[in-house]
């Protein structure tokens, strides 16, 4: 399994919002490094709850804007949030402790990550982008 | 006890997603039985209705209306009410934990979670639901009991007040005497009743101790078959005792303790026996084969009775329960003798069980080892007459007093039924109403032996005991705590004597004795006083002094 390259079909076009994927994507990064070079279960299992807790930090972080913005289906994507919360529950809590599935559950978080950011995330951007005080909210 | 019961509570897991139910179905299932439905009222109702729910754990994504409603409902109906219920959800939102909990759910459990976590707090509610569930039965049958006792007490008590009433109106003597009878039997049931409730409760609070003596079993099994003998006599039922001949009868154990299983299981039968007979019997353990140990016994307590069903047979000898509640208005009791029975040979090491089939009468069996007495001139035995004595009149009063007396009381009607009482044995009596006037009667009076009650007003019979000790001692301060001075010449009086004082108390609980005995004092009687009792502990001390003047 390899780590990943950013690629800009991933931006949102929000300076912020853009800013915390990387971070996340990093993070995914840093799981697959580990998962390659034979790091033991507990540091496994440490960098998991790392993504988990960012995950939930970047999901208030990202609402918030859409609160600041006035965008309409916040209420939607916040259950969107959710259900990646408890999609990953489900995969956190039937994983099998040996490399394979801990290789499963990284690809899982790439393809969720990805999914969701052009899919849903991508919506955030072009609100920003069609709102002219936008520039105000964010900071740069 | 706990593992075998949690195999057994069922857990249902209402999910809105179909993921969710299979990993906390599968993660649960070896230690509880799962069922699962979907989030709706009325489908888990319906299940809570067809089976025995223990937990319900709602998997959701976040507690909308719909789950909050869900919960509610079943909190209102009684049935489901005492259900604990664990959300399970994603969000992390105060709002949505707090209107959770404020419907009345045990616990929230926050997505994603540890499964490891999640049974733990699982487990943790359904401790909480048993002890509960342990605490509200508790209080139920106290409840019972309590009613129940409650018309235990007023029985006699009615019979007491109203029988006397009528003997102090009646001007006949015979009337009286009859009426007085009734009065006796009613107070001593009344004795047995609070004896029970006390013995019970130090059972209960392990306090009870055994007092091993050496004794004759053929006299223990006859003073029971005597006791109870009217009261067969009254309902019609042969009542009978068999001991095998090839038993050993000189026993060493607590005799009192064995009567009192005995006497239970005795009067239990024939109180369930309508017509026919009651049968107690000893017989070796074992019996037939070679080795059968002469000194176990195996007692049977037979009777043609109305039997009782087998559901309910373990049952019998918890403390509070008799077959039937119904029952117990037409038979009565407290429920408490067969479950002191039990306690007591566990105590002594036996086993008590029942064979029974309703209908055809109940036999009770108890297996109890009683090892050969022991020789000690210690055990001399003590005056050897307590089923004749006789609380009649005695008509040589005339006669030279065996001793002089002191006795201590304040409450006046004890003072004057324990001075009858000490009269009749033949002491002369001097008597005091509280431990200060003992000591100023003491400093002009010596007395062969001193009855003092525990509990009473200026000097108790503690303190006061303590002093006459440190008196004779020479040894006493010359105030007594609270002030009061010691009478003058009671030192002088009391010096290099020793007078035996018993304590008198109402007082039956453990280390009451112990306290009576660290002040100095020689013997104990409980409240109210039995006049063989009385006579025993005179005797004995009167022996003691022959001995010690023989010596």
């Amino acid at each position: 399994m390899k780590t990943l390259e950013w690629y800009s079909t991933l931006e949102t076009g929000s300076t912020n919002v853009d800013a915390e994927h990387k971070i996340f994507f990093n993070l995914i990064n840093k799981l697959i490094h580990a998962i390659t070079s034979g790091r033991d279960n507990d540091y496994l299992a440490r960098l998991i709850l790392e993504i988990q807790k960012y995950a939930e930090f970047h999901f208030i972080s990202e609402e918030n804007l859409m609160i600041d913005l006035g965008c309409p289906d916040i209420d939607a994507h916040r259950k969107l949030h959710l259900r990646l919360l408890e999609k990953f529950n489900i995969t956190l809590n039937s994983l099998e402790l040996d490399k394979e599935s801990y290789e499963n559950f990284a690809q899982f978080l790439i393809d969720w990550f990805q999914s969701h950011t052009i899919n849903e995330d991508k919506k955030i951007g072009a609100f920003l982008q069609e709102e002219d005080s936008s520039t105000t909210l964010e900071c740069s | 006890m706990m593992s075998r019961d949690s195999l057994q509570e069922t857990i249902l897991v209402v999910c809105d997603a179909l993921d969710n139910v299979d990993i906390l179905s599968q993660a649960l299932k070896n230690t509880y039985e799962i069922v699962q439905a979907a989030v709706n009222s009325e489908t888990v109702e319906r299940v809570c209705s067809k089976q025995p729910v223990n937990l319900i754990l709602l998997d959701i994504l976040v507690p909308d209306e719909d789950s909050l409603q869900l919960c509610r409902s079943l909190k209102e109906r009684s049935q489901t009410s005492w259900i604990p219920i664990i959300i399970l959800s994603a969000s992390h939102r105060e709002k949505d934990i707090v209107s959770s909990f404020s419907v009345g759910v045990a616990d929230y459990i926050r997505k994603p979670y540890k499964l490891s976590i999640v049974k733990e707090r699982i487990k943790s509610q359904l401790e909480l639901l048993r002890a509960r569930n342990a605490a509200e039965l508790a209080s139920k049958i106290k409840g019972e009991f309590l009613a129940n006792m409650s018309h235990e007490i007023r029985t006699p008590l009615n019979a007491i007040i109203g029988m006397n009433r009528l003997a102090l109106e009646s001007g006949k003597r015979e009337e009286q005497a009859y009426y007085g009878r009734i009065v006796q039997e009613s107070a001593e049931g009344l004795l047995g009743l609070l004896n029970d409730i006390l013995d019970f409760s130090k059972i209960e609070a392990g306090q009870l101790e055994l007092d091993n003596h050496n004794f004759d079993m053929g006299r223990v099994m006859e003073a029971v078959i005597n006791s109870l003998e009217l009261k067969a006599r009254e309902k019609g039922i042969a009542l009978s005792h068999i001991v095998a001949p090839e038993l050993k009868l000189d026993c060493r154990g607590d005799s009192l303790r064995l009567r009192q299983i005995l006497f239970n299981l005795v009067q239990n039968a024939i109180k369930f026996t309508s017509e026919g007979s009651v049968t107690l019997k000893a017989e070796p353990h074992g019996a037939g084969s070679a080795q059968g140990d002469k000194s176990s016994f195996h007692f049977t307590v037979t009777d043609t009775g109305r039997g009782i069903p087998l559901d309910k047979q373990k049952k019998i000898f918890t403390a509070f329960s008799q077959v039937d509640t119904s029952n117990s208005r037409l038979f009565g009791g407290t429920g408490l003798g067969l479950s002191i029975a039990r306690q007591l040979v566990e105590l002594m090491e036996g086993e008590i069980w029942l064979d029974s089939s309703p209908g055809s009468g109940t036999v009770f069996h108890l297996i109890l080892s009683f090892p050969g007495a022991v020789k000690t001139g210690a055990d001399k035995p003590l005056a050897a007459k307590d089923d004749k004595f006789s609380i009649a009149p005695q008509s040589e009063e005339s006669k030279a007093p065996v001793g002089s007396l002191l006795l201590v009381e304040d409450d006046k009607f004890n003072r004057i039924l324990a001075q009858t009482l000490i009269q009749r044995i033949g002491y002369a009596v001097t008597v005091a109403e509280n431990g200060l006037r003992a000591l100023e009667i003491l400093s002009r009076q010596r007395f062969d032996i001193i009855i003092m009650d525990v509990q009473m007003p200026e000097l108790d019979g503690l303190n006061a005991s303590r002093l006459i000790r440190q008196c004779e001692q020479g040894s006493a301060a010359e105030n007594i705590e609270g002030g009061a001075l010691l009478p003058e010449g009671i030192t002088e009086s009391l010096k290099g004597t020793h007078t035996p004082i018993i304590a008198l108390t109402a007082h039956a609980m453990k280390g009451d004795r112990e306290a009576c005995l660290a002040a100095g004092m020689n013997d104990y009687l409980t409240k109210p006083i039995l006049p063989e009792r009385l006579e025993e502990i005179l005797t004995k001390l009167q022996m003691e002094k022959a001995e010690g003047q023989a010596t």
